[in-house]
């Protein structure tokens, strides 16, 4: 379903990635690990079009998507969450998860003026997001006056308001204590599983990714070094270094 | 076209050019290391002009003590400027820019109490003419031209050679990334809007010296600035430097031959075809 | 404050505002217009000012709905009802053909070239006598048919600017509660979630954009008949930055600031009159203060007042995400 081939990206004198190719199947939940640095954030800011990559190609569902403007590959249906802004701070969290259901209508000024009736369907299905991720308390909360946590959930629910084919998540666990992430593993796995809805996570923690992923692939300095099932990548000897080096 | 007469023009674009260089480093400069649009510089512009004319004409002042003094004179302002007024709004660069644009008023408001409404102008010390192929330059200018390109010279040297320098583009680079090396941003910045202040004042000199000052003369060269800082490109002062150079290009060249209000449209409309075309200018960094 | 009180002060305001045009003497009724008048274009403005991006052009297109109305009447007999209808048409049309080229750029480059768009059209009516007239400009431009409707042609023109005004503050306050609003504010807070969800910013700008300078053309063809003349001084690039002066000191982040910045501002300005060459000295320092006291605008002083250090967000940033 998606595809990266040869992938590289340079930054000043930098290599961030340097012929990264993954393939992603439809309604896999696919792990990318690596130490600090290795390139991960900068392969989702390629994959959504923040980043256009030096060389190589970008195929979501067999169409080059390579270096399109963020919101076209929103709209094709490959969403992601953000780790350091994944909000709009000043808005409700209703507000909020209605701003992911941008990519499914369209915007007319002038039929925003007039008309109620999107207003309430709109709200009809965010609630439903509201409710599984539990935020329906809060809904009319400004999202920055909400815990960290509880703002990581928005996020989400941002991007299941659109109602992805495929979802990139940028460390939706940072900072969770074990509990939390148990939560939030099970979450995105209802959602992987009842939605069908087919993941790509970017996580320092390797626990949790290794037990509930279906596959991993790991990064560092911006090369894939292992690519597979949990247990393969676990054993795979570069892997250990990679980790220790750091 | 005789020969004589391009080789005036040529004159005359090189000492377009260079005052542009001028102008435009400084503002360059302030933005590139504070992230703050620097509205008062056309007035420092003028008040350079201003304050020098005075010390040199007015009190007899020696011609190139008086352009060292308003050196150091706006190189102190520019701190006092940076540390009052951006340093406070760090960050609100809305905020900045406005609060630059009160101090614009300010000052011009100033200028037109205290120097009321007839021009100033600048004679230097050595007059007389060259010739050079047939062509009479005078001295005058050419002193000016000599002057300018010695300050860009020492400009490039400080940017390019110095720690300072290197500091400086390392926060245009990345200023968390600077920061964390130890640099200090305040210092910098300080001394950025000094340099930047300095820099406009002496523009301001020499444009006295060329041609004449009044309170309303820094607008305009300040918005010139500004066209030239985005052709050339944010954050590189090669690429201010050959926008510099088409612009006098343009406005000598063009204004000779089209008028000078279609030679000024052109500069701006080559602006609006950079900004389309290549976005980050000649030399911006992407 | 709660939305009833709020109302009643507006209902207020205007229903002086009505006895004030009839009865105030023609300096006070010129003030009076002219407050009218800024707020109808710095509400405009701020319409794009919302999304983020500033303006320095505004003035330029305000001047385009001006000379519209002016050529369309004197040179080519329109009536001058249609002529200002025109005059936002075509600052409008203009509108979208600059967006569409330049509204990819933002922050300061968006700035300089609106700027520099402003000087390309005012080298362009410098220097061209037809239709421009030149440095001259255009003259005797008529008042509008049926004019005067109360009391004298002074009088109506006060009633017309006001009405204008209201339509502009109506259809800003519109905007400005409606998803476009809201969507407007996420952009500023948060370009990039915006556009990862699927919304074209470009497109988003260029309707603001579009939108407010229908409004800027509009109020520039009513102004033209008002003075009844036109000329390449009287809409310059300093009038562009008054105008976002009005906005900023206002407050850009809420549908109040705008308009307090214009009316306080205006008033200042040509009350100011009286002090000579201080005048702009005097309004300089204002304005230094007050970005420096008080960053968010006069409207964010209720809340600096109230010991809330929260710096309101709007302007936060920097301006070269090119």
């Amino acid at each position: 379903m998606l595809e990266l081939k040869g992938i590289r990206k340079v930054f000043g004198g930098i290599v961030a990635l340097d012929n990264v190719s993954l393939k992603l199947e439809k309604g896999e939940l696919l792990g990318l690990i690596g130490p600090n640095g290795a390139g991960k954030t900068t392969l989702f800011n390629v994959i959504g079009g923040v980043y256009k990559p030096d060389s190589g190609r970008v195929f979501f569902n067999g169409e080059d998507i390579t270096g399109k403007r963020p919101d076209i590959i929103a709209k094709r249906g490959l969403l992601q969450t953000f780790q350091l802004s994944p909000v709009v701070p000043p808005l409700s969290v209703l507000q909020n998860v209605a701003l992911g259901y941008q990519r499914l209508i369209n915007l007319s000024v002038w039929a925003e003026l007039f008309s109620s009736k999107r207003e309430k369907e709109v709200e009809e299905n965010c609630l439903e997001i509201l409710n599984l991720l539990g935020l329906a308390r809060v809904k009319n909360e400004v999202v920055k006056n909400l815990p960290l946590g509880l703002q990581r959930f928005v996020a989400l629910g941002i991007a299941l308001a659109g109602k992805p084919e495929i979802l990139l998540l940028d460390e939706p666990l940072a900072g969770l204590n074990a509990d939390e992430v148990e939560d939030v593993m099970r979450l995105i796995t209802r959602i992987n599983q009842e939605k069908g809805v087919t993941m790509l996570l970017i996580d320092h923690t390797i626990d949790a990714i290794m037990a509930y992923c279906h596959r991993v692939a790991v990064l560092h300095y911006g090369r894939k070094i292992a690519e597979g099932t949990p247990e393969y990548v676990q054993k795979k000897q570069d892997v250990i270094e990679a980790y220790l080096g750091t | 076209m005789t020969p004589q007469l391009l080789l005036q023009m040529l004159v005359t674009t090189v000492g377009l050019s260079l005052g542009y260089m001028l102008i435009a480093s400084g503002l360059s400069l302030v933005y590139g290391i504070m992230h703050m649009v620097n509205l008062a510089h056309g007035a420092i512009f003028m008040f350079g002009g201003m304050v020098a004319a005075i010390m040199i004409s007015e009190m007899g002042l020696n011609f190139f003590a008086g352009i060292v003094i308003t050196i150091i004179v706006f190189a102190l302002f520019g701190v006092i400027f940076e540390k009052v007024i951006f340093r406070p709004l760090r960050g609100l660069w809305l905020a900045g820019f406005m609060a630059s644009f009160g101090a614009s008023l300010t000052m011009e408001g100033i200028s037109w109490r205290i120097f009321g409404t007839v021009g100033k102008h600048i004679s230097l010390p050595l007059k007389g003419v060259i010739s050079l192929f047939g062509v009479h330059l005078s001295v005058e200018r050419l002193i000016i031209i000599g002057i300018g390109a010695i300050v860009m010279i020492g400009l490039y040297y400080l940017v390019y050679r110095t720690k300072l320098g290197r500091q400086m583009r390392a926060i245009e680079e990345d200023e968390e990334a600077a920061k964390l090396q130890g640099v200090s941003t305040d210092m910098v910045s300080s001394l950025a809007m000094a340099i930047g202040c300095a820099l406009a004042a002496v523009a301001g000199v020499l444009f006295t010296a060329m041609y004449y000052v009044d309170p309303s003369v820094g607008f305009l060269p300040m918005l010139k600035a500004f066209n030239l800082v985005i052709i050339g490109g944010l954050g590189s002062l090669t690429g201010t430097a050959i926008a510099a150079i088409i612009m006098g290009i343009i406005e000598s060249f063009g204004g000779t031959l089209l008028g000078a209000e279609a030679a000024y449209g052109m500069t701006w409309a080559l602006l609006m075809l950079v900004v389309i075309i290549r976005p980050r200018g000649i030399m911006g960094v992407a | 404050m709660p939305r009833s009180k709020k109302l009643f002060g507006i209902l207020v305001l205007l229903a002086m505002a009505v006895p004030m045009g009839i009865f105030a003497s023609p300096l006070y009724l010129d003030l009076l217009v002219m407050i009218w008048f800024n707020i109808g274009i710095v509400i405009s403005l701020w319409i794009l000012l919302r999304t983020g991006e500033t303006s320095c052009g505004h003035a330029a297109f305000v001047a385009i709905g001006a000379y519209t109305c002016a050529i369309t009447t004197t040179q080519l007999g329109f009536s001058v009802w249609i002529a200002f209808l025109l005059g936002g048409i075509v600052a409008m049309l203009i509108a979208l053909m600059i967006g569409q080229a330049v509204l990819h750029t933002k922050g300061i480059y968006f700035l300089v070239v609106t700027l520099g768009f402003g000087e390309v059209l005012r080298a362009i009516w410098l220097k061209m006598d037809v239709p421009f007239g030149s440095a001259a400009g255009i003259k005797n431009i008529p008042a509008p048919e049926g004019f005067p409707l109360i009391i004298d042609t002074f009088h109506s023109f006060y009633f017309l600017m006001m009405i204008f005004s209201l339509i502009v503050i109506l259809s800003g306050y519109a905007l400005s509660r409606s998803r476009f609003g809201l969507l407007s504010t996420a952009l500023v807070a948060n370009e990039k979630l915006v556009a990862a969800c699927g919304t074209n910013i470009k497109l988003c700008k260029t309707k603001a954009f579009v939108i407010g300078c229908f409004f800027a053309g509009l109020g520039g063809a009513i102004y033209a008949s008002y003075l009844g003349f036109i000329s390449p001084f009287t809409f310059t690039a300093r009038e562009s930055l008054y105008y976002v002066m009005y906005a900023v000191v206002g407050g850009p982040s809420v549908f109040a600031g705008p308009v307090v910045g214009a009316v306080i501002c205006t008033t200042i300005y040509l009350l100011l009159y009286a002090v000579g060459y201080y005048r702009i000295m005097v309004f300089g320092v204002l304005l230094l203060i007050v970005m420096l006291v008080l960053p968010g605008g006069l409207v964010s002083l209720p809340q600096r007042l109230s010991g809330l250090a929260a710096k309101f967000k709007f302007s936060r940033g920097t301006p070269d995400h090119a």
